[in-house]
């Protein structure tokens, strides 16, 4: 399964030089946006996911400046809730610079081109990644249902 | 931009001619236990006019692709260099066994 996993990423971040356009991008969580608010956009992305057979702790390290801030995201079949809060134990963690999450956020960029060009950390289960993608992914992009 | 360093050990490599993927199984304090790095050959995609200028970044590549393998077969703990935001490796040691 790994190595499957690892396979899917880096087909993603070859064919991102090529086709840029085809790397699934998020659908917008950003129509509320409010100025230097980043809570809304967990809150859509929670929203969208429903809920999900896998149960989970997603962790979202946001660094704007010198600050660290932290969202979580409880995934489980009675649908995903935020929070606005630091777990311990995330079982996925995705580490990114505010700018870069807005990027990704407004889907203007494709998570997999974000960590392709460095611009992000992903650690522990790339599945609920990959589950996050897929459920949250605009109709641009296909690369996900091809892995 | 702050350069930190990830230790524990490579669980599983993945390398393809300009790229190589690299999975770390962290130190067991660690929360999550695992993380991804990515080795790049930089000259990829670089017009063939510049690519010499670049040539050290190919042995940068080819050097951290061949710790990476005899950290993997040996079983031997890493330290990866990496920015606080980025999972692009900038060095990556073998930290040898200590003891004889």
């Amino acid at each position: 399964v790994l190595r499957y996993i690892l396979s899917v990423f880096m087909v993603a971040a070859v064919l991102a030089e090529a086709r840029e356009e085809s790397l699934p991008k998020f659908r917008s969580l950003t129509e509320r946006r409010k100025k230097n608010d980043l809570s809304h956009t967990f809150q859509r992305m929670a929203e969208f996911l429903g809920g999900t057979e896998e149960r989970g702790w997603v962790q979202f390290r946001i660094r704007n400046g010198e600050e660290w801030r932290y969202w979580c995201l409880e995934l489980g079949p009675e649908g995903a809730k935020a929070h606005s809060k630091r777990t311990t134990s995330p079982d996925f963690e995705v580490v990114t610079p505010a700018g870069t999450w807005w990027q990704i956020a407004e889907g203007s960029i494709s998570p997999l081109e974000a960590l392709g060009q460095g611009k992000m950390r992903i650690r522990g289960d790339v599945r609920l990644g990959r589950l996050i993608l897929r459920r949250l992914a605009s109709q641009e992009g296909s690369l996900v249902d091809m892995c | 931009m702050a350069f930190v360093d990830t230790f524990g050990f490579v669980e599983n490599l993945k390398v393809g001619s300009t790229y190589g993927w690299i999975e770390i199984r962290k130190d067991p304090s660690e929360v999550p236990p695992t993380e991804l790095f990515v080795i790049w050959d930089l000259r990829f995609n670089v017009p063939e006019d510049e690519a010499d200028l670049l040539a050290t970044d190919w042995i940068r590549f080819s050097m951290q692709v061949s710790l990476a393998r005899e950290a993997l077969i040996g079983r031997l703990r890493v330290r990866v260099n990496h920015d606080e935001d980025s999972e692009i490796v900038e060095a990556l040691e073998i930290q040898a066994p200590t003891g004889s």
